[in-house]
């Protein structure tokens, strides 16, 4: 009941069509989290060009090369995905190319990357979002309910993926439009003021807020610059989210996924190099207090409502960059699932055909984290440019081979893009690595071959268990097994009748009914109303007189193994089965019958049957 | 007490042929008040292809393979559609899961369980009775050799 109302009604298979996404919702879906990222890149390349040994003038003029080359970047990999979208319209993403030209190897490292990746941007996203939410003056004193509030938010993702992702993409949309659209104004209005008005309203410096040291002077080495560029590379988290879903759109899939890709990559381009740009102009400066959007926001708009509009809607994608992950993660973990490298309960679409095993882990595993560093999951980050950079480059290099392969028209075209793409990606990732290896970039480096060592566990369970399970014509005797029924009875009543009835139809080796009895009274009771009823099956009491009706039903089916070598002995239940299933009276007449059933679980070669008996809607069975 | 009996309907449930539904094969045979059926929920393409291959690579065309359409995104629920559908026109209707029964605690963890879930999925339809038959897989099958 509550399921249903928070889940909705279960769809039928043949509604899957149906629950396919148009460009216009695929776009708030897939895009939410490379078009978040807008919200603090700038930032995060001021956190670095802007400090230590250089100072906030050289910072800022170093801001838009840096943001030039990030742009470009963009271009890249866009083009390059966008290949790889039509070459492989079922989805999978980089998993999915390296598996198909790289090896096993190599699509591993492409998949556990990317399932850490989705899992941290859950965490991050959600921590930026509470903390853009407790920022807000009015919410400052839920500070130290960061954690409640997260998880809250997370349950509220998790339920709205649950019901699917056209009802999720429905509900995320509006805030992502909303943040484009005023960021677009930021940028607009800014531009305009800095270009045509030629009124600059730089931001008003406050040294004390000012987290580095020095306002002029210093000096930018090589090393910090490519550190910058590194981190305005986090403006391409989520970029791949697209190429994973294909499936999700509305036919055809590849053409119109094709084309929000190329919409998402205008548009966070054209966002990301405009902040970059007016940024530079406004002059704002990294600080613990305040953020640089805050900042650029309050110089353009002033304090009015654009500003509140601002802050809100960039609360709201920071947090919704997470619903991108929940889109990717489970269809993601899904394809690994198939391939037996991750349990084949991810492989299962739920009621409202959305994945929801892989849903439900993600929010598992992102919960764990937001708990575990105390809703502060800023310093994840640098953990899963790593990532995402790795499979960048294994997803162009496998589309290289691809095109190898095919030579499909214009695959010297392909190589091409798909060469420049890889290197290009592969370069940033070892300027990542090795510029934010001691800020925790060493992390991937033990976690994704642990996942690896996982999966290939897992792989090797399924391969095992095929080999012991593989059969052939010899294997299948259709000689009756040694065979004997017992039907358990507590008193003769209806349900017993059809228990015998239905034990009679197996045509068993062996049939006998067993009673517990509790004292000689007890079991000359039974007798005489076994006798009464003239059951042609031979009835067997077995005294317990402590009551362990366990205990007792277990030593007799050990006998009967030893008295006549059974090959199988199917232990018939009658069970009432009075209105619904978790009843009252259902739960009072069935607690001997459950406790039985999961005694002999895992009892060898032991077959439980409950014969129902419906007691209100059966009034007119024999007996 | 004298017993008569209609002929019941038995749907035994494959997703594929391997030494797991031997018993259920096995017991199809004995089920001579039952008109045995085999039926397969046909979710993935390849998986049917690859079941009807075996069935008839392996001689089973004794047993009748019916292959259905999922009416439901569960297998537990497309089961149920199936078993509705059918128990209108039987006087009963028996359904026998094939299960693993595996030898260490996490293994479920990497495997469906669906039997069970099944039987209690369709314990409240009349006139239908479930028959989970487990095949028990030794641990010194899943070691390397």
């Amino acid at each position: 009941m509550v399921k249903r109302l928070l889940v909705g009604r279960p769809l039928a298979t043949s509604e899957q069509e149906h629950q396919r996404i148009p460009k216009v919702i695929a776009l708030a879906v897939f895009s939410s989290d490379a078009i978040s990222s807008t919200a603090y890149a700038t930032e995060e390349i001021l956190f670095v060009v802007a400090l230590g040994s250089s100072s906030l003038a050289l910072g800022l003029h170093t801001l838009v090369p840096i943001a030039v080359a990030v742009a470009l970047l963009l271009a890249i990999v866009v083009t390059s995905y966008r290949q790889t979208i039509f070459a492989y319209p079922s989805g999978g993403g980089s998993y999915v190319v390296s598996r198909e030209n790289l090896g096993e190897l190599p699509s591993l490292i492409a998949g556990a990357s990317l399932l850490v990746d989705y899992i941290l941007t859950v965490a991050v996203s959600i921590s930026a979002g509470v903390a853009a939410i407790i920022s807000i003056p009015t919410f400052r004193g839920l500070a130290d309910q960061r954690v409640l509030i997260g998880i809250g938010l997370i349950v509220l993702i998790t339920t709205a993926n649950l019901r699917g992702i056209k009802e999720s993409g429905r509900i995320f949309a509006a805030p992502t439009y909303i943040y484009i659209v005023i960021l677009t104004l930021l940028v607009g209005v800014g531009l305009y003021q800095v270009f045509v008005g030629h009124h600059i309203s730089r931001v008003p410096f406050q040294p004390e807020h000012f987290a580095g040291s020095g306002q002029f002077g210093g000096s930018l080495g090589l090393f910090l610059i490519l550190k910058g560029f590194s981190s305005g590379a986090v403006a391409l988290t989520g970029v791949e989210a697209i190429s994973n879903g294909v499936p999700a759109f509305r036919k055809p899939e590849a053409r119109n996924a094709a084309n929000t890709l190329l919409w998402m990559g205008v548009i966070l381009g054209t966002l990301f190099l405009g902040v970059s740009v007016l940024a530079h102009h406004l002059r704002p400066y990294p600080s613990h207090v305040e953020t640089v959007f805050s900042q650029m926001g309050m110089a353009v708009f002033g304090d009015g409502p654009l500003y509140v509009v601002l802050q809100f809607a960039t609360a709201g994608i920071l947090t919704l960059a997470a619903n991108t992950a929940y889109a990717d993660f489970p269809r993601l973990s899904s394809i690994i699932a198939r391939d037996q490298y991750l349990p084949r309960q991810f492989a299962n679409r739920g009621d409202r055909l959305v994945f929801s095993n892989g849903i439900v882990f993600l929010a598992i595993a992102a919960g764990g984290l937001l708990v575990a560093f105390k809703g502060l999951t800023n310093a994840l980050i640098p953990l899963y440019a790593v990532g995402v950079f790795t499979s960048f480059t294994l997803s162009q290099w496998g589309m290289v081979r691809h095109h190898r392969k095919l030579r499909d028209p214009g695959w010297r075209r392909g190589i091409a893009v798909n060469a420049v793409g890889a290197v290009a990606t592969g370069v940033v990732l070892v300027i990542v690595a090795s510029t934010k290896f001691t800020s925790g970039a060493w992390v991937p480096l033990v976690v994704v071959p642990a996942i690896i060592a996982l999966f290939l566990g897992i792989k090797r369970h399924y391969q095992r268990l095929e080999t012991a399970l593989a059969v052939d014509p010899g294997d299948i005797r259709l000689d009756s097994p040694n065979h004997t029924v017992v039907v358990l009875v507590g008193r003769v009543h209806k349900g017993v009748v059809k228990a015998v009835r239905y034990a009679r139809s197996l045509r068993p080796n062996h049939i006998a009914a067993l009673y517990v009895s509790e004292d000689d009274d007890d079991r000359q009771h039974m007798e005489d109303q076994w006798a009464r009823f003239r059951f042609d099956v031979p009835l067997e009491i077995v005294n317990s007189p402590y009551r362990d009706l366990i205990g007792a039903v277990e030593r007799y089916l050990d006998d009967l193994d030893e008295r006549w070598h059974d090959e199988t002995v199917t232990v018939v239940i009658p069970e009432f089965v009075a209105g619904r299933l978790l009843s009252p009276a259902q739960l009072l007449h069935n607690q001997s019958a459950g406790a039985i059933k999961l005694a002999l679980l895992f009892r060898k070669d032991t077959v439980v049957t409950s014969v129902p008996y419906h007691v209100e809607r059966e009034p007119g069975s024999e007996g | 007490m004298a017993i008569t009996l209609d002929r019941g309907l038995a749907l035994i449930l494959v997703g594929g042929v391997d030494r797991r539904v031997v018993p259920a094969l096995a017991l199809a045979t004995q089920l001579q008040e039952f008109e045995a059926r085999a039926v397969h929920l046909a979710f993935d393409l390849d998986t049917v292809r690859r079941l009807a291959d075996d069935w008839m690579g392996l001689g089973l065309t004794w047993l009748p393979l019916h292959v259905e359409e999922p009416e439901a995104a569960t297998l537990a629920d497309a089961i149920r559609r199936v078993v509705e559908r059918e128990v209108v026109s039987h006087s009963r209707v028996l359904v026998v899961v094939p299960e693993l029964d595996l030898p260490r605690w996490w293994h479920p963890l990497l495997h469906r369980g669906a039997g069970r879930r099944i039987a209690r999925h369709l314990q409240d339809i009349r006139r239908v009775s479930t028959v989970v038959l487990p095949y028990c897989v030794e641990a010194t099958a899943l070691v390397s050799k």
